[in-house]
């Protein structure tokens, strides 16, 4: 039966060195006010609690810029030369509840036939260690979204502070497997004390109502909400880039001579030319219909597709957004417009 | 090792004729094997010119006419552009084939009313063709087909060879009078309406410039054709084809894979935003 | 003054040609962010303080397929880039209803602690600017200029490379600094553009680079240093340190106290025959 235990935070440097050698090793580090997931070892402080890092988990399954394939173009036989997607074991540390969260909506998207392969490998080779999260701000409602951040689901193992130790927790085999080779580190167990006999939950909005929010696109088409959120939307994309279920992509190819590279990259739906066709014509052509494609794709037609909201409650948007919209409140009037 | 997502194959185009003056019609080689990838009527490949791009063009030719696959291609951007400057023996890269197709077997059996402007004929040509191959399987066929003068007619090399077809009738028509047309003149909706073929049992099927389907969708209706009778394709902008990228999500759907191909009672379900 | 911001606006709304009235509401979290009123009823939603970051100016260009008259709250500052965007005919002027906002010598508030906004220092006011109403003797906070500590002249010319390396690293092409821009109202961006493709998706330090100078060039003395750009920007890239700088230079060769103080048009949007570099036969 797997019970807590306890490393001591002194031996923190010493479990990334030994966490290093076999694996690529990913970890939140301070760079200047955010917190940036970066692989070790990286210039910065490592930074373990209830803080998220700028750019989401998602940046580790879906780069922001993915190599698909290079090609050599001569006119009689070009050939085309795949990119290995990953090769290395790669273990992330320190990823809070919410970005965690992410990985099973991505999931409904890139592992639904056809698989992307891309995707499904850096799932398979990478280990998720969650830190036990107490909320960071105002911002935070992930428990609005059934998410536990002290006890996160879908962490191979969960790591929580208490005074000058960590409690490390494996959840699945993978888990066990980091648990094993940290043997060396591991002091007394403690016992069946959980992080949330330690720790408690200082935010998190539990009474967000994503479960009232309509999923019959014609009942949430024309409200009002809309046309306050388009004259004041900037169409800036700052949402979609720092959220963590977003994940839009573009395809683009370079060329240089007679050697060229197809690529992808984020996107992002607020984008005037996002649903540009070459011809000129625009199905969405105003801010209007971009933010309500915005919303309802994450709280109407995905919740209706896959069975789940495509929302994690993180904030991200609420935190960085220019003009302060928020997507709780947008939430509140859309399930206010059930009725 | 599975061919990663997102990785053409690499064929070569075997001939390149004009159509229209914009539009060529591109015979693709089969692969290496001889064969060509199968395939519904309906479904569209996604071509590459390395190094510029990759864009979603529908399956013209049909899948009865096996070795060979034909794409007609209308210069809107820079890969339908770079495709134009191509010549035989190039080679360009194809993913696919995506999307539904049509739902040719619940065409079986009724009558099969065709209705198409400009460029739309390439999408119905491949079902046009299949059904004559098939033709004991299918009722009548009537293709209304209009452009707006007869050199922007496509495919005129088939209209003989459709009007010969047993039980086939087809009604050519152009927007204005032009000098050497003895044919009609008139809008297509309008020529549909004339037309007034009875909706019983028959499948009404339509592809050409959105304000041509506009008001034929309308047409159809008050002619009494039922929703679920009537069937369209959508265009949208589209980059993966495979339901990822989510370009071209609509409501609940992908086009890409849950159309382009559509019955009006779907399209019906969806937000109005196309 | 907020009550008479209320009643000012209360009474243009009240009007049959009114369309909305852009100004600046407080949320219950205590953010301040611009609101767009409709009728009368809602004025009671204005406010007025130290946190009215945002240009509302910015918005106009969007309003101009509407018919009716649509009134603003502008500060000084935004006053500048209101004027720019009346001669570069963004905004039709006699269909805008102009209310100036007079800030005390105590400006905006900064964004960190309590202290001013870097925006409020070495305030260039519009002089001649004409409001169709005002809250209050329309003036300038009086703050001098800071030192030289926030331009390039504190940083050695040999560390400047490595200085906006390191800036531009954190960059995440969010956009979000174009668009809050005012100066940024082309229908398409040129890095909107398909074709041709001037810029790629690619994250390395050169799209990152080509991005931030091709735009604080197109900006060289349109912009107002309201500092939106770098407010809004998630990943703290210091956007201002670049255009306070551009600013400068723009003073130094032109002689110009910066777009909308007066009527004078930007250097680089205009030529005079007293410009410092000679017109030759292009040999040089």
């Amino acid at each position: 039966m797997t019970q807590w235990q306890c490393i001591d935070k002194s031996d923190l440097q010493a479990v990334l060195s030994v966490l290093q050698e076999k694996r690529d090793v990913f970890a939140p580090v301070e760079q200047g006010n955010d917190l940036r997931l970066r692989m070790l070892p990286a210039e910065g402080q490592i930074f373990l609690g209830s803080r998220k890092p700028l750019l989401p988990l998602k940046m580790l399954f879906l780069p922001e810029v993915e190599d698909l394939f290079s090609i050599s173009i001569k006119n009689t036989s070009p050939h085309i030369s795949p990119v290995e997607p990953i090769t290395k074991e790669r273990v992330v540390l320190g990823v809070l509840g919410c970005d965690i969260a992410t990985l099973e909506i991505l999931d409904r998207v890139f592992l639904e036939e056809p698989v992307d392969e891309s995707y499904r490998k850096r799932r398979e080779q990478t280990t998720l260690i969650a830190m036990a999260c107490t909320g960071e701000g105002s911002e935070c409602f992930c428990t609005s979204l059934g998410i536990d951040p002290l006890q996160p689901n879908g962490a191979d193992a969960v790591l929580a502070e208490e005074g000058e130790t960590y409690l490390l927790k494996p959840l699945t085999k993978k888990g066990k497997h980091i648990a094993e080779e940290l043997q060396a580190f591991i002091k007394e167990a403690a016992g069946s004390r959980r992080p949330k006999e330690i720790l408690s939950l200082k935010y998190s909005r539990g009474d967000v109502p994503v479960d009232r929010v309509s999923q019959e696109p014609g009942k949430l088409w024309d409200l009002p909400v809309w046309d306050d959120l388009s004259a004041l939307c900037l169409g800036c994309g700052v949402c979609t880039v720092l959220c963590p279920t977003c994940h839009c992509f573009d395809v683009e190819d370079e060329r240089r001579g007679s050697s060229g590279k197809r690529f992808r990259a984020w996107d992002s739906c607020m984008s005037a030319c996002f649903t540009r066709m070459a011809s000129g014509e625009n199905p969405r052509p105003t801010t209007r219909e971009r933010v309500r494609q915005r919303f309802l794709h994450k709280l109407c037609y995905f919740p209706r597709e896959k069975g789940m909201v495509g929302c994690v409650g993180c904030g991200r948007c609420i935190v960085h957004c220019p003009v302060s919209i928020r997507i709780d409140e947008v939430i509140d009037e859309l399930a206010g417009g059930d009725i | 090792m599975k061919r990663p997502l997102l990785v053409p194959i690499i064929t070569r185009i075997k001939s390149v004729r004009t159509l229209t003056e914009d539009t060529l019609l591109f015979e693709v080689m089969s692969l290496n094997n001889g064969t060509t990838p199968s395939y519904r009527p309906g479904q569209f490949m996604e071509l590459s010119v390395f190094g510029v791009g990759e864009c979603p063009i529908s399956i013209t030719s049909t899948p009865t006419r096996p070795g060979y696959l034909e794409f007609a291609v209308r210069e809107v951007g820079s890969v339908t552009g770079a495709l134009h400057n191509l010549e035989p023996g190039d080679c360009i890269g194809m993913r696919g084939p995506f999307g539904n197709g049509f739902p040719v077997e619940t065409m079986k059996g009724k009558d099969i009313f065709f209705i198409a402007g400009g460029i739309g004929l390439a999408p119905l040509r491949s079902l046009i063709n299949y059904i004559l191959d098939n033709r004991g399987d299918f009722g009548t066929v009537d293709i209304v087909y209009g452009a707006r003068t007869p050199e922007l007619l496509c495919f005129s090399e088939e209209f003989e060879a459709w009007q010969k077809a047993p039980r086939t009738h087809l009604h050519l028509t152009v927007d204005t009078e032009a000098p050497g047309w003895k044919g009609t003149v008139g809008f297509v909706p309008a020529v549909v309406k004339a037309l007034a073929l009875s909706p019983k049992n028959r499948i009404a099927v339509a592809c050409g410039p959105p304000i041509m389907i506009k008001f034929t969708l309308l047409d159809l209706t008050a002619m009494g054709y039922p929703d679920e009778n009537i069937i369209t394709t959508l265009e949208l902008k589209m980059k993966c084809g495979i339901g990822k990228c989510g370009r071209c999500n609509i409501g609940p759907i992908y086009v890409c894979k849950k159309g382009p191909v559509f019955r009006l009672s779907e399209l019906k379900g969806l937000p109005q935003e196309y | 003054m907020e009550a008479k911001l209320k009643k000012i606006a209360k009474e243009f709304l009240q009007r049959t040609e009114a369309e909305c009235f852009i100004g600046y509401e407080k949320l219950s979290d205590g953010s301040v962010k611009p609101v767009f009123i409709r009728s009368p009823g809602e004025v009671d939603r204005l406010v007025w303080n130290r946190e009215c970051f945002a240009n509302l100016a910015a918005y106009l260009p969007n309003f101009r397929e509407k018919e009716g008259i649509i009134g603003i709250a502008v500060k000084g500052c935004d006053a500048r880039s209101l004027r720019e965007l009346i001669r570069t005919r963004q905004v039709d002027r006699s269909k805008i209803y102009i209310i100036g906002l007079p800030c005390t010598n105590n400006g905006l508030k900064a964004h960190e602690g309590d202290g001013i906004a870097e925006r409020c220092f070495g305030c260039r006011f519009p002089e001649d600017f004409h409001y169709d109403a005002v809250l209050g003797p329309m003036k300038t906070p009086d703050l001098p200029a800071r030192a030289e500590s926030d331009t390039f002249a504190s940083i050695l010319p040999e560390n400047r490379y490595a200085f906006w390396e390191n800036e531009i690293e954190k960059c995440i092409r969010c956009d979000a600094c174009r668009k809050i821009c005012y100066a940024c109202f082309c229908p398409e961006c040129i890095f909107e553009s398909q074709q041709p493709r001037w810029l790629s998706r690619r994250q390395g330090q050169s799209e990152k680079f080509f991005f931030h100078s091709v735009r604080a060039l197109h900006l060289v003395g349109r912009c107002i240093g309201c500092g939106e750009c770098e407010r809004a920007c998630p990943a703290g890239v210091r956007l201002m340190f670049l255009n306070r700088q551009l600013q400068k230079d723009i003073e130094l060769l032109f002689g110009y106290k910066g777009v909308g103080v007066s009527e004078e048009v930007p250097p680089l949007l205009t030529f005079s025959k007293d410009d410092p570099d000679a017109f030759s036969g292009g040999s040089e």
